[in-house]
């Protein structure tokens, strides 16, 4: 993999806040054109993680390099490239959302006026109202506004549904989707609401307790995990049922459903004949894939 | 656990509450060397009267704290055990009270009272306990049965002209007086007023509806200026996109929006200022010491911020600077204007009205390059405002008494220039490695930085 393709490239990061590792010795890199999903649990270290990409925090020990710069040192001209919504949704409180927005676009060159007038349309954003008096939501929306309408090649995402209604927040998966297709575009989203991410990733990253504990492809991960569901096709099911790699197993008499590891359909199919089962395979989803993975 | 002391217990967690003896006793100490209350005159009577509403506000906040605390309601036996906390606040309250008497006595600088003078002390302290509790509970009464700032602040007034009247005119029989009144409204605030559920619903009422009426508030006030807004957009505009220029003027936008919303009452307050200035005469210096040194709190750098901008750690570093500069550079073109106009007013003064002009000295004209430096330092430390006042004024405390004992004020101009040298140097180079090691070395997420950062 050449440099060129790489966004974000992380090696052996570590942090920690007094007694707490934040961040454990954490490798990884960001290919550009990306969309990627950061799970994990409140605490898992995600928004660190997020903040030193940026520049926000610096590594205790490691490197974290992005758009070829050392994240410590990166300066205006990787920054104006760089778009970040937190969960926070920390904007400027005195100014009105249209003076904000005013403010903001003064800094980027690129800024896409047009984009701007469609979003605030369809966002309801009011740009007469204070910003500090903005509802958490339409805060929301409008950190999402100016993090995106200068267009940047690497954006990335902190919880930023978090605050969102469900119309909110389908819009913004909309808009997800229309982002993605500038293939140059990298994406790197936290959520917790893993069944609106999962509509628009096509890469996971799990944590927990400051380290990745996955980071393969969504594909392969749904590849790797699947969900089995046997019929007898004569009499009652065996007594233990002959599958490897099993994480879970619901079953009575006649019917069984099994969560398996690294089973291809092939291999399910060879072993649900040997116990003269019908099988039926279906991919889990990431909800069920990331509980397994951390458990 | 009893109630009474899982109630302090969960309250000494928040610093409002440990940080009012904190206030009180600095503040004690800050009123010694004033003396007698009924010596004043016109001069230090407004720096007493500001202290005053301080006090009130300080602790009634605190008690406020512990009063609209959910988790009371829940637990048997609450309303005794709200009172008794009270109770307890309000001898704290007292204590400061005595402490101010015993510092007095050290102000007059005499270590070891006459015989007589002990007598006199101990029957004048459980006098001023009485009072300082009164005080106290009338304070906490119309904070919680009152709702608008106004009624509240007018409370406040009058509660100190009631106690300020009392040490103007007091003898030994007012005293007594004193003494009496405060006893029986202590009784019939803790019978009447505290074992009535309504006055906990009414502070938690009011806890929340502060909440609403800070939005309220915000959506009701205007924008900055169009025309200011126009200038520092063609400012940021006419720089290059990745010029220093353009960040210089971005954050200083940042930076004194929040004062430029609100210019009319920043107008209104440099006037009462000078009113504050003029009749307080020399103990000028020692407000202006602490309200340069707060205000300065609240100007919010642009270095912490979780709202990313294309301004790298060495931009931060830079644009910090220049806003401190810029920001100092203010501040002293205002201490000069109060000085102007505090001129002005002795000069258009009715004959009866005791105003003194601040002295114009260039000592009083640079007073904020040397306050601002410390005051910046304690914001990039995280430092909480409420802390930040108590540093002031025992550090104006402690400055006022080494220029006294020290007897700086007859050293030679010489000595003054380098005294004042060192002083500038030595905070500036502190502020200086201080702002360095925050943006190229420290976090730059926002957590305890004043809105608008």
């Amino acid at each position: 993999m050449s440099d060129e393709t790489i966004m974000v490239k992380i090696r052996g990061l570590s942090k920690r806040f007094g007694r707490i590792q934040a961040l454990d010795g954490v490798d990884l890199d960001i290919e550009r054109g990306r969309i990627i999903g950061l799970l994990g649990a409140n605490g898992a270290g995600k928004s660190t993680l997020l903040r030193h990409i940026i520049g926000l925090y610096l590594p205790d020990s490691g490197s974290c390099t992005t758009l070829g710069c050392d994240a410590s040192r990166l300066g205006p001209a990787e920054l104006a490239r760089i778009g970040y919504v937190h969960q926070e949704g920390e904007l400027i409180d005195w100014m009105t959302a249209a003076q904000l927005i005013r403010y903001v676009s003064v800094y980027y060159p690129n800024w896409n006026k047009e984009l701007e007038q469609r979003l605030v349309g369809e966002y309801e954003i009011s740009l007469k109202a204070r910003v500090g008096s903005l509802s958490p939501g339409q805060r929301q929306r409008l950190a999402i506004l100016i993090a995106i309408c200068f267009e940047p090649e690497l954006l990335i995402l902190d919880e930023p549904a978090a605050a969102l209604d469900p119309l909110a927040r389908a819009q913004f998966l909309d808009l997800l989707l229309q982002l993605i297709q500038d293939q140059k575009r990298t994406i790197v989203i936290s959520s917790h609401i893993l069944s609106d991410v999962e509509k628009v990733i096509d890469h996971a990253l799990i944590m927990k307790a400051g380290k990745i504990v996955a980071d393969a492809s969504f594909d392969e991960l749904r590849e790797k995990y699947s969900r089995v569901r046997l019929t007898s096709l004569a009499g009652p099911l065996p007594e233990p049922l002959d599958f490897a790699n099993v994480l879970e197993c619901r079953r009575n008499q006649s019917e069984a459903t099994l969560i398996v590891r690294d089973l291809s359909p092939e291999l399910i199919e060879a072993a649900a004949a040997r116990i003269h089962c019908q099988a039926a395979v279906q991919p889990l989803p990431l909800e069920d894939i990331y509980r397994l993975v951390v458990a | 656990m009893r109630i009474f002391l899982a109630n302090w217990r969960a309250s000494l967690t928040r610093e409002r509450i440990w940080l009012i003896p904190v206030i009180l006793c600095t503040l004690s100490a800050f009123l010694a060397p004033v003396g007698d209350i009924s010596l004043l005159g016109g001069v230090t009577l407004g720096v007493v009267l500001f202290i005053g509403v301080c006090l009130g506000i300080a602790l009634s906040r605190g008690q406020f704290a512990i009063a609209s605390r959910p988790f009371s309601f829940c637990l048997p036996g609450y309303r005794e055990s709200l009172a008794e906390v009270h109770f307890s606040a309000s001898l704290l309250f007292s204590g400061s009270f005595v402490l101010i008497e015993i510092m007095r006595a050290h102000g007059q600088w005499s270590l070891l009272y006459p015989d007589y003078s002990w007598c006199f002390l101990i029957c004048k302290t459980v006098s001023m306990i009485l009072m300082g509790m009164m005080t106290f509970l009338v304070m906490e009464a119309l904070r919680l049965a009152l709702f608008r700032l106004p009624d509240i602040v007018s409370g406040f007034w009058s509660v100190v002209v009631f106690y300020i009247g009392l040490g103007v005119f007091r003898s030994v029989q007012v005293h007594r007086v004193a003494a009496v009144v405060g006893l029986v409204s202590v009784l019939v605030f803790f019978r009447l007023c505290l074992a009535r559920m309504s006055w906990v619903k009414c502070a938690h009422r009011q806890l929340l509806a502060g909440t609403t009426g800070r939005r309220v508030r915000l959506e009701a006030k205007g924008s900055v200026l169009p025309h200011v807004e126009r200038l520092f957009l063609a400012q940021m505009r006419t720089s290059g996109p990745l010029a220093s220029a353009r960040y210089f003027w971005c954050s200083l936008y940042r930076t004194l929006g929040p004062a430029l919303l609100c210019w009319k009452w920043m107008l209104l307050g440099v006037v009462a200022f000078v009113l504050v200035c003029s009749y307080s005469g020399q103990e000028a210096r020692g407000v202006t010491f602490i309200a340069i040194g707060v205000m300065a709190w609240f100007v919010p750098f642009p270095i912490r911020s979780n709202l990313l901008l294309p301004a790298g750690r060495r931009e931060r570093y830079v644009e910090a600077v220049l806003i401190a500069v810029v920001i100092s550079l203010a501040f002293v073109a205002l201490t000069s204007a109060i000085m102007g106009l505090s001129l002005l007013a002795v000069a258009l003064r009715p004959g009866s009205f005791p105003f003194s002009a601040t002295d114009v000295r260039w000592s009083g004209v640079l007073l904020p390059c040397l306050v601002l430096p410390w005051s910046f330092v304690l914001q990039l430390q995280g430092c909480k405002w409420q802390v930040l006042l108590v540093i002031m004024i025992a550090g104006g405390y402690v400055l006022d008494v080494a220029y006294r004992l020290i007897g700086i004020g007859a050293w030679s101009a010489q000595a003054h220039m380098i005294l004042f040298s060192t002083a500038f140097i030595c905070g500036w180079a502190l502020f200086l490695l201080s702002l360095r090691h925050v943006c190229l070395r420290g976090s730059l997420i926002a957590s305890q930085v004043p809105s608008g950062a």
